[in-house]
């Protein structure tokens, strides 16, 4: 168990001014059966009319609308989390779960997908979900490198495998790809983890009833260093921020998380 | 239940003025017509000089053709037709089922008489099917908004090819005077100095018509 | 079964049709009034007529209450079953259909999960083609829930004709058509949560423009594109001319799901309402028909509506389906494989007329690849017996000539469903065809309902 301060800072800078901005920005974690959000304050900028809503997956949605020019966008959120408060996260809509077992246009195999789930498969046979996914998360993390650039965020699993590596984002989609050939549900996360950088991305596995965390990206099953802000059928249904206005511009994006343990001077 | 949006606003605006300066041009152009049979071979010249558009045609039997049949030039009456039904044909729950197919009805009538052996008898028919647009625009159309606009696009176009055709200056006194009459009632939003300045200039013995001409393009629209 | 030769010679009046079929010309005043349907060729918009043929479809009253029946049953289990699939899924748990036929179709939208429209209505307008065999025996051939449309061309042409020939309307008790614009208001209104209620549609270039913009002068309703609605506060609102917001209750979108709004869906749909969906969501808005409810009309589901009018109202069903056999299962797989040529394989993604094949028109070559493919995507294809459904005349310069036709039941849901009295009868215009659709060059019939 661990107490966590998190700071989440995104900034959209265009190279001209845009108007009628709406958007929607994903980006605050909620409590689950591992964490609990003691607190959090979140600024959007420009201040506008926000609206909170919760989607189809669970996740907290704000949503809103900046009509006048602007030439920045973002967030500013922080807050503190109780991580590691369980293991996995027990089932509370049994119902929910089918969706999670069938492919998107993001997970869809191809022929290189296809043949390296037989590898997978043919090296060892395993009894349990649990452990299956793990052999999964293991070939994943040995076949492909990680390196910024290679891949964009439409890029699909079967493309990330011809590429041959990507971002955590990428080793996700693979991950989800192959559980779903196998017919093990399984959900796209979003977070943070402790330290200084961008956001993460990782995988849920359906095993018994229980929503077991893989980050295949460090190959380590997910703990109390792992803050989850959504999840979803693949990254399409995660974004943390999406946007749509009228201007013709250059955008950079600027995202900085920082997440750090509280120290608790308390003995106890 | 009274409630218009700014684009169909704009379109009945639009939809008045393209009836009318298609009616107008094809009175006008049966006029000339006439006067060229005989005299004038070259009059036409003079007419696109007036009208403001280029005289792109080569002979005056190019010019009746081309000018009032061919959809490849943007100035003719056929393309100024077509304009008309492009603004009508999403207008159908303004102004109604009834009222629109005159408008459909002009545009057949068109086509025949492009294939006409005796055109000005088929564009009478065109004339005849705006003329019963207009009719059935003002008996059939419930919201008084919605006929207010249309007669002021219609006023609006009328001035316009008045002051280009220099017209007698009482002629567009009057018109000047119906459209005072009749815009505050359309609801629309216009540029109240223009509006002004438009009454100031038909009141001057020696009518600017340049001026009068631009000042009414600007009265709707931008400001 | 009645056709139209028997109510014209029930009035002893053998010059009955030719007199009807030859005046008024009433594929003229359809021209005058833009009866039209668009439709792109070599990437340009042409708005084409829509050719009517005078020679209705009779359908008495007797059979049409049998209809009306089926089609009232049908239309709730449908309803009921959408909402159970965005709800708790209790006949994928009861294992009445396979998991697989929801969540891997193209009408599934995760979307949706969880949301309850107004009223719980999710299929106000839908419209269930049929056709009636040889035998006198009506089959459903698909449903259709997504956007329906066709209703305003029988409409419009009834009162056309009853214009060009008075006369042989009188006394043949013939229901009236021209109400499903009161029965189309009374469904947006028995959903509007407060507010207008607009028809929205993608813009005067789209097939269907034609009837958007009658059915918002007969309803009523303002016809909108989506640059004229915004989302703000959680509401949705028509600006008007002088810039006044008017709030918006219920919206009858012409627009496919896909487009309805860039945020939720396709990111590209520059003719969709940002946040539409999000309201929506909240309960905010209501959306005729609404989002999702492709689920059910998928070609794929079909199959199941038999099965589904059993599990959720307990009765059996009263319309029949054509015969269709699943490859998805072992046995209708061998099944298909053995009568490969009496059957028409239809692919589930595709509507319109396409991604259909008709087993015995394939060479060999074609049938063994074919079959592989099958083989290889089961859940893809069905396969139904080809049913041999009649034909009706139609008038063809001043000939008379068979022609294969279908029928599209319209059923509104209001707080009960309603079944209007007519149809849109679609005509094959070749001889050799048994597709009907307007797309592929065919001709519509106006369907008339006797009240005895």
């Amino acid at each position: 168990m661990k107490r966590l301060r998190f700071q989440y800072h995104m900034k959209l800078s265009f190279s001209n001014k845009v108007c009628n901005h709406r958007f929607t920005l994903k980006c605050i974690p909620r409590d689950t059966d591992s964490q609990i959000i003691e607190n959090y304050s979140v600024s959007v900028y420009p201040d506008h009319i926000n609206s909170e809503n919760i989607d189809s997956h669970g996740n907290i949605t704000l949503f809103g609308y900046a009509g006048e020019y602007h030439q920045s966008f973002g967030f500013d959120l922080e807050g503190v989390a109780i991580t590691g408060l369980s293991e996995y996260e027990g089932a509370k809509e049994l119902h929910k779960v089918g969706m999670y077992r069938y492919q998107t246009q993001i997970t869809e195999p191809g022929e290189k997908l296809k043949s390296f789930h037989k590898v997978i498969l043919s090296s060892e046979k395993n009894s349990s979900t649990d452990s299956t996914a793990h052999l999964i998360m293991q070939k994943i993390y040995e076949k492909l490198t990680y390196k910024q650039g290679l891949t964009v965020m439409e890029t699909t699993a079967e493309e990330v495998l011809n590429k041959g590596g990507g971002v955590c984002q990428d080793y996700a989609h693979v991950m989800l790809a192959i559980c779903r050939m196998e017919k093990i549900p399984c959900r796209y996360v979003t977070g943070m983890m402790l330290g200084e950088g961008s956001s993460h991305a990782w995988v849920e596995v359906w095993d018994d009833n229980k929503w077991i965390g893989f980050d295949p990206t460090n190959n380590k099953r997910v703990d109390d260093e792992y803050i989850k802000i959504s999840n979803g059928r693949d990254y399409s249904d995660c974004l943390v921020n999406q946007g749509i206005f009228i201007g013709n511009v250059i955008q950079n994006q600027e995202i900085s998380v920082f997440v750090y343990e509280e120290v608790n001077d308390k003995n106890d | 239940m009274g409630i218009i949006s700014i684009e169909n606003t704009d379109k009945l605006f639009w939809l008045g003025r393209y009836t009318e300066r298609v009616y107008s041009t094809i009175k006008i152009f049966e006029n000339r017509f006439d006067s060229i049979i005989d005299m004038d071979e070259y009059e036409y010249s003079e007419f696109c000089k007036r009208q403001d558009i280029p005289n792109i045609y080569s002979s005056r039997e190019d010019f009746s053709q081309k000018y009032c049949f061919s959809l490849d030039d943007e100035n003719s009456i056929f393309s100024n037709l077509m304009r008309a039904y492009d603004n009508a044909i999403v207008l159908r729950e303004e102004i109604g089922s009834d009222t629109l197919s005159y408008i459909q009805l002009a545009v057949y009538a068109m086509k025949k008489a492009t294939i006409s052996k005796a055109p000005l008898i088929g564009l009478q028919k065109v004339t005849d099917n705006i003329a019963a647009f207009w009719g059935l625009a003002d008996d059939a159309i419930d919201e008084s908004q919605i006929r207010n606009i249309i007669k002021v696009g219609k006023i609006v176009e009328r001035i316009d090819l008045y002051a280009r055709m220099k017209e007698e200056p009482e002629k567009l006194r009057r018109e000047a005077k119906r459209l005072l009459n009749r815009i505050d009632k359309s609801g629309m939003r216009y540029n109240h100095k223009m509006l002004a300045h438009v009454n100031y200039l038909v009141q001057l013995d020696e009518l600017p018509y340049g001026s009068l001409i631009e000042s009414i393009e600007n009265l709707v629209g931008d400001e | 079964m009645i056709t139209y030769m028997d109510i014209f010679n029930r009035e002893k009046n053998v010059e009955d049709l030719e007199v009807y079929t030859g005046v008024g010309d009433v594929n003229e005043q359809l021209a005058r009034y833009g009866v039209k349907f668009g439709i792109y060729k070599n990437n340009e918009f042409k708005e084409q007529l829509f050719p009517f043929d005078m020679i209705p479809r009779v359908i008495d009253g007797e059979e049409f209450r049998y209809l009306e029946k089926g089609l009232k049953q049908r239309v709730k289990a449908l309803n009921l079953f959408i909402d159970d699939i965005y709800g708790e899924k209790h006949i994928i748990k009861d294992k009445v259909i396979p998991e697989e036929f929801i969540y891997a179709g193209s009408g599934y939208l995760s979307q949706c999960e969880g949301i309850k429209p107004p009223k719980g209505v999710y299929s106000h307008i839908s419209g269930i083609d049929l056709v009636q065999s040889k035998d006198g025996i009506w089959y459903v051939l698909e449903d259709n829930l997504r956007i329906p449309s066709g209703a305003s061309y029988p409409m419009i042409a009834r009162g056309i004709s009853r214009r060009s020939a008075p006369n042989l309307f009188a006394g043949k008790h013939i229901e009236d058509n021209r109400n499903y614009a009161q029965l189309l208001r009374k469904t947006m209104d028995h959903v509007n949560i407060g507010g207008h209620t607009v028809i929205l549609s993608p813009g005067r270039y789209n097939a269907a423009y034609f009837e958007h913009s009658y059915l918002a002068e007969k309803t009523g309703a303002h016809l909108v594109t989506g640059k004229e609605l915004i989302v703000e506060n959680d509401k949705l609102y028509f600006i008007d001319y002088s810039g006044r917001k008017e709030r918006v209750g219920a919206v009858y979108r012409r627009i496919s799901d896909e487009y309805l709004d860039p945020m939720n869906f396709n990111k590209e749909s520059v003719i969709g309402i940002p946040h539409i969906f999000d309201i929506y969501r909240k309960g905010n808005v209501a959306l005729i028909n609404a989002p999702g409810n492709g689920v059910a009309d998928d070609k794929g589901i079909y199959y199941f509506v038999p099965k589904m009018i059993k599990y959720y109202l307990g009765e059996e069903a009263v319309l029949n389906n054509a015969p269709t056999f699943l490859p998805y299962y072992e046995k209708d797989m061998k099944y298909v494989m053995d009568n490969f040529d009496d059957l028409v394989i239809k692919d589930v993604a595709e509507a319109g007329g396409y991604g259909v094949v008709f087993g015995n028109k394939l060479s060999s070559e074609e049938k063994v690849r074919f079959k592989e493919m099958l083989k290889n995507e089961p859940r893809r294809f069905i396969a139904q017996n080809v049913i041999d459904f009649i034909d009706i005349d139609i008038m063809d310069n001043g000939k008379l000539l068979p022609r294969k036709a279908d029928l599209r039941a319209f059923v509104l849901m209001a707080e009960e469903p309603m079944v209007w009295k007519s149809g849109l009868t679609r005509f094959s215009r070749n001889p050799d065809s048994f597709i009907v659709n307007s797309s592929q060059g065919g001709g519509f019939k106006d369907t008339w309902v006797l009240s005895q």
